[in-house]
């Protein structure tokens, strides 16, 4: 069993709205730091929600509407004049399907320090070099960053986009749905660094295959039509599940 | 019903093929009347570039042209930070409302307003106010406003169909608005940008309306309003007796070669296209 630190994130009574839809309903959820937390459920449950809700992702559509509180180190990430900027550089987000920017391999993982004011060649080298190590593509591409990230293959792909988050050094990193669209091979790579990661930062996962959360995280936080319905340490969860629904979604029956 | 079916296969085939045959004869004319000013103007064409003035008319050409392709060039450095900026705050900063898609379909409507309405406008509010001596200054600004509304819609469809996953990606990396569509979708836009660019000189240096109508209602002792290379054949037309001479054409010909110049590179820079494998269009405007 892992061992319970400090909250990093806390929601209190989070609400989200789409025009008149509410897609998550009043959430309690604690988000222990250093360690993975899994957001499972099914399709619609409202996991992308709950991840975008965390970072300010969601502002991106004008009729969205949140309410209540999430605190990021005890302070209110929606309190009026907080610098969006500021909290999406100390929360990222890996949507779903991320894809490089149409510049070098480089220019990519450099793209997140360079906006946050980073100038220095060797500082960004630095960096650069960092990132691409801890997402497991240096060995790949280090003779060839100057090269077109979209020459590079899917997976490749993927694990640049971690490395391009990695760099701005955030300290929660929310990866949504690290699967999608991936061939076996490169899913498992990805989680081999999602294991390494979670070592130095608190991680949030969205995914909908119980044997991924199972791999990887030390939390399970199960969501159903926007309500949280079981939160805890990962092989409790599977062991015991606490309510008839997160069992029949183990267990793989749907309802 | 065999007959029906024969008679409609017949009936079909006839459509297609005087379908085909418009397209021939439409490019066919084009063809000979390009052919046709080439081998009318080439002559006096290739004599002015190696004499500096028609043998005829004794009008020199290349200062006229100049002035055109330095007009062209102007207009759209005065137009495009404007209309960029435009551009950018429609697509990225303003919210989806009911306003904004009216001063959409504004912006929209003016760029498909007839020239001359510009020239009205250089003629009625920029000459009283700039007044003498100003005429090329008169006709470049005319000709920018011209160019603002077309250049601000064509940023704006530029930025929108840039693949959604690019601003998404960008704005969670913490970039601001503004850092995002200068830093990733600006320049993924920028051959698209480039190329409607080139079009829009192109129409500026193509059309006379803003010339003449400056012209036309100018006080002489106000001095000559800028010759640009449509306006010269216009009033040296309207000036001669008798049928086109020589000049005419080599006039003609040279304006529809920039014309093609500049459309043509316009064609070049849209064709290198951005390779997106695996891309996220099918999905970039949805829910992720
Ligand atoms: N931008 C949006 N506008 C309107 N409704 C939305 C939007 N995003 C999500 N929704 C709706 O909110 C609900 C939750 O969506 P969400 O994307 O959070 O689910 P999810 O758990 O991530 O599902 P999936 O496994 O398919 O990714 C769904 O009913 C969805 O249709
Ligand atoms: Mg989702």
């Amino acid at each position: 069993m892992v061992a319970v630190t400090d909250d990093k994130l806390v929601m209190r009574d989070l609400s989200v709205y789409y025009g008149g839809f509410q897609a998550l309903s009043s959430i309690d959820l604690s988000i222990p730091a250093g360690a993975a937390t899994a957001v499972i459920g099914g399709s619609g449950a409202g996991k992308s929600s709950l991840l975008r809700s965390l970072c300010r992702m969601n502002e991106l559509w004008d009729d969205v509407r949140t309410e209540g509180q999430v605190l990021l180190d005890g302070q209110d990430i929606y309190s009026p004049g907080v610098d969006v900027t500021e909290v999406r550089r100390r929360v990222g987000l890996i949507a779903r399907h991320p894809y490089p920017f149409p510049k070098s391999i480089f220019d990519n993982v450099a793209y997140g320090p360079r906006v946050h004011g980073i100038r220095h060649r060797h500082e960004l080298d630095e960096i650069v070099k960092r990132s691409l190590k801890q997402a497991g593509l240096w060995n790949e591409v280090k003779g060839r960053l100057q090269d077109s990230a979209l020459s590079l293959s899917p997976g490749q792909k993927a694990s640049l986009c971690i490395a391009r988050a990695l760099a701005v050094q955030p300290e929660v990193l929310l990866i949504d749905d690290p699967a999608y669209n991936l061939d076996p091979v490169s899913v498992a790579k990805i989680e081999d660094v999602i294991l390494e990661l979670k070592q130095q930062y608190t991680l949030v996962l969205a995914t909908n295959s119980m044997q991924q959360a199972g791999r990887v995280s030390d939390y399970i936080a199960f969501l159903s039509e926007g309500f949280l319905v079981e939160f805890g340490p990962t092989s409790d969860v599977f062991a015991r599940p606490k309510d008839r629904r997160t069992e029949d979604y183990i267990t793989g029956r749907f309802s | 019903m065999r007959t029906r079916s024969r008679r409609r296969l017949a009936a079909g085939a006839a459509v297609y093929s005087s379908i085909v045959l418009t397209t021939w004869l439409a490019a066919g004319i084009l063809l000979l009347l390009v052919g046709y000013l080439v081998f009318r103007g080439l002559g006096p064409l290739a004599k002015v570039i190696k004499y500096g003035v028609f043998a005829n008319s004794g009008s020199a050409l290349l200062p006229i042209w100049f002035r055109t392709l330095y007009l062209m060039a102007a207009a759209a450095l005065l137009a495009l930070p404007l209309a960029m900026g435009t551009g950018i705050y429609l697509s990225e900063y303003a919210r989806e409302s009911r306003l904004n898609a009216w001063i959409l379909g504004a912006i929209d409507g003016l760029a498909k307003m007839p020239p001359i309405i510009y020239g009205l406008l250089g003629w009625g509010a920029l000459a009283p106010r700039l007044g003498e001596g100003k005429t090329a200054l008169i006709v470049l600004l005319a000709s920018a406003i011209w160019l603002l509304p077309q250049l601000s819609t064509m940023t704006y469809a530029a930025l929108q169909d840039v693949p959604g996953s690019f601003r998404r990606d960008s704005l969670a990396l913490g970039a601001s608005r503004w850092q995002t569509a200068w830093r990733v979708l600006i320049p993924y836009a920028r051959r698209t940008l480039a190329a409607k660019v080139l079009e829009g000189m192109a129409r500026v240096g193509g059309e006379a309306a803003p010339v003449i109508m400056i012209a036309a209602a100018w006080p002489s002792s106000y001095g000559q309003p800028p010759t640009t290379l449509p306006y010269h054949l216009y009033s040296s037309l309207v000036g001669s007796v008798g049928p086109a001479a020589s000049h005419h054409f080599g006039t003609a010909l040279l304006l529809i070669l920039t014309s093609i110049c500049l459309q043509g590179a316009a064609v070049q820079l849209r064709r290198i296209d951005n390779d997106l494998t695996g891309s996220v269009r099918d999905w970039e405007r949805g829910r992720w």
